[in-house]
């Protein structure tokens, strides 16, 4: 199993597990996830993740996880 | 013990040359605060309507906030407000740097600038001494030249400096204001106002520190503040700056394309956003003082020789006005154009709008090129919108006259077909977010006190989980809704309005910065120990006052409106199908809400209970 760091940021923070105290939290999943697994999981709706990064370049939803990744998950942000 | 004031005014009259410190009493800061509030008292009390934007007898303010005392982060801002020559109406704009902190630094709260200097000069604020100086050598200089200029003859260390360019000399109606070579009062043409008075720069440098009511419980709020702040936009806002936002607001259709014709351009919007923004151009964080986000960027372009430049890149609202509204998708390019605008000083939101509206213009045949100067400019035509940006920037004849003025008295010349596709509201063109995928902006720009505006009101983030449940939003909000919408578009200009009023940057939202977290650093810095319903009646109160400005120039119900291409659903992209919809209605329930009468003006009885003198 591989440990990652996962971080939600804006309106998909409501989707941080009911173990996590808040919206950047530690997961497990099996080592060859993809990142599309890694949303399923967390039972966000994938029209509603606008960016994702790992390790802070940004990928695609098929990107597979591995040990000690920061992933970040962002909807879309009308800012700016 | 402080209030986060010196209660002082700093006033120059450029005419006689005469300059005065006056006091103004804190019931006006507790009423007003500063920023924009404080300018619309002083446009309210002092420009009236038979003032013209050029006149000498215009004023132009350039007012701190109590922010400035605190040094929190996103504490870099202050606010301009003129009457403005792209409306006639109030114009203000916000800008960063550290012009603000070390103008407050010096000992005042704001500056008012009135009459005109019978030559080019600037203003030398060092501390107690204040001089108007010579800068007849630095006229004809862009923006950037004339900062280095300015700033070596002056001698000071440390120093900050508001600069036009030669848009503002010529009266280029959307000259902006440039500040410290990186940041922009962008919007509302301030740097015309500058330039009608033959003011080229102001420069601001002090050394004191502006008394609190508690420093050590602002100590102790900064510090949380500043850390929530930086953990949640590191890993985008200062990654990767706005050019973030570019791809998203493209697939929900939030980018303006083709002259608001098309409902995205995902090709484009991949070549300008992140993270190809970042990578080809180099692209790294620049902060305002005190900032932890750093969502400027600073990037190089070294190759080709014709797009080199080294500097300020270009914001998500460049991109979107630049790129997508004309289909350009040359990041480089399109950073060599913001630079371009940089140093003429002129507003790249403006800009974008003018030629993506001449490109419209041209492919429908409504005018020729003959009608611009000669120029055949197609969509994505990268070197004739250079060119162009050069004639608008001199004042060229051509386009650069034709567009001096702003988009409307350019839309009139071409007649009633052209009029109908000018992208605007009360003649400031509209920036890069489309109240057809956020329908609270309908009436967010409609109403707004200078205009259609993306951050006084920003509603749009409420549909991304930036909220207000202080304020009563705190909800996610569906962006194709148009009930509430008015109470959406409301509660964010008030927000909009606290942050130009106290002089902070609205981009600490996105960091987590709450109402809470405002009214809390309020009451530490000023002791009024206000409640969460004072502050925001405050805000009611400033937004009242800017409407009351505006009425006195002559606004009314009749130009709170949209252009008619904001009522057409697209067939493609992110909000194909949808369009804002009964808006009277809204207006309606927005008048209503707000204390106005059905004509959008305030009635006496809210002008009298929010205590407006
Ligand atoms: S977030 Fe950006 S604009 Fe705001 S203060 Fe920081 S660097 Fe300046």
């Amino acid at each position: 199993m591989a440990k990652i760091t996962v971080k939600l940021f804006a309106s998909l923070t409501k989707f941080k597990p009911s173990h996590a105290e808040n919206a950047s939290f530690e997961m497990t999943v099996s080592p060859g996830d993809t990142v599309k697994q890694l949303i399923l999981d967390l039972g966000m709706p994938p029209e509603k993740v606008q960016v994702i990064s790992v390790n802070h370049q940004i990928v695609k939803s098929d990107c597979q996880l591995s040990e000690g990744d920061l992933v970040n998950f962002f909807p879309t942000i009308a800012a700016g | 013990m402080g209030n986060g004031y010196w209660q002082i005014v700093l006033r120059v009259n450029l005419t006689t040359g005469e300059i005065s410190k006056e006091k103004v009493a804190e019931s006006i800061w507790k009423k007003y605060l500063g920023g924009s509030g404080y300018g619309a008292k002083v446009l309210y009390d002092e420009v009236g309507p038979d003032v013209a934007p050029y006149d000498a007898e215009n004023r132009l303010i350039f007012a701190a906030g109590p922010l400035q005392a605190a040094k929190q982060t996103g504490a870099a801002k202050f606010t301009v407000i003129s009457k403005s020559p792209v409306t006639g109406i109030f114009g203000e704009s916000a800008a960063g740097g550290t012009w603000g902190a070390s103008f407050k630094a010096a000992g005042y709260d704001a500056l008012i600038v009135q009459g005109k200097a019978a030559k080019p000069v600037y203003l030398q604020i060092n501390d107690d001494d204040v001089e108007i100086c010579d800068a007849s050598k630095y006229w004809g200089s862009d923006a950037y030249d004339a900062a280095d200029g300015i700033l070596g003859d002056c001698g000071l260390e440390k120093a900050s400096i508001c600069t036009i360019g030669q848009a503002g000399e010529n009266k280029v109606a959307i000259a902006c204001i440039v500040v410290d070579k990186h940041s922009f009062a962008g919007r509302c043409g301030l740097g015309a106002v500058m330039g009608a008075k033959n003011l080229k720069a102001v420069v601001a440098r002090g050394s004191k520190a502006t008394p609190v009511y508690d420093a050590e419980k602002l100590k102790g709020l900064n510090k949380d503040i500043n850390k929530s702040i930086h953990d949640n936009t590191k890993d985008w806002l200062r990654l990767h700056g706005t050019p973030f936002v570019e791809i998203g607001c493209d697939q929900a259709g939030d980018t303006p394309t083709k002259n608001w014709q098309l409902g995205g351009w995902p090709e484009g919007a991949e070549k300008l956003g992140v993270p190809a923004y970042t990578d080809t151009l180099e692209a790294k964080p620049h902060a305002c003082s005190s900032c932890v986000v750093g969502c400027h960027r600073d990037i190089t372009v070294a190759e080709p020789q014709e797009y080199a430049m080294k500097g300020p890149g270009p914001e998500y609202e460049s991109l979107g006005m630049l790129g997508n509204n004309c289909l350009m998708d040359d990041v480089k390019a399109l950073s060599k154009m913001n630079d371009l605008c940089n140093r003429y000083g002129v507003d790249s939101i403006s800009m974008g709008s003018f030629l993506g509206f001449t490109m419209d213009l041209l492919e429908k045949g409504i005018i020729k090129p003959e009608d611009i100067g000669g120029v055949d400019l197609k969509w994505g035509d990268k070197e004739n919108m250079i060119r162009l940006i050069h004639e608008l920037g001199m004042k060229k004849p051509g386009f650069g006259e034709l567009f001096a003025d702003g988009i409307v008295p350019a839309a009139k010349k071409f007649g009633p077909e052209a009029e109908e596709l000018a992208p605007h509201v009360k003649g400031l063109d509209l920036p890069a977010h489309d109240p057809r995928a956020f329908f609270a902006l309908a009436v967010n720009y409609a109403t707004g006190s200078v205009g259609p505006h993306h951050e006084r009101g920003n509603p749009q983030v409420a549909s991304g989980g930036f909220l207000l449940p202080e304020a009563g939003v705190s909800e996610e909000v569906d962006r194709f809704k148009m009930e509430d919408s008015e109470y959406v578009a409301a509660k964010y200009q008030d927000y909009g309005t606290l942050t130009q009023a106290i002089c902070h940057c609205k981009f600490m939202f996105f960091g987590g910065y709450s109402l809470t977290n405002m009214l809390e650093t309020m009451n530490a810095l000023t002791g009024w120990d206000w409640s969460m319903e004072e502050m925001l009646r405050t805000a009611e109160r400033i937004f009242t006052l800017q409407r009351m400005v505006n009425v006195k120039y002559g606004i009314d119900r009749k130009d709170d409106k949209l252009p008619a291409a904001m009522f057409k659903a697209s067939e493609d992209g992110g909000r194909a199908g949808k369009a804002p919809h009964d808006f009277e209605e809204a207006l309606d329930r927005y008048y209503d809400l707000r204390g106005w009468d059905n004509t959008g003006i305030p009635t006496h009885a809210t002008v009298s209970s929010l205590g407006i003198e």
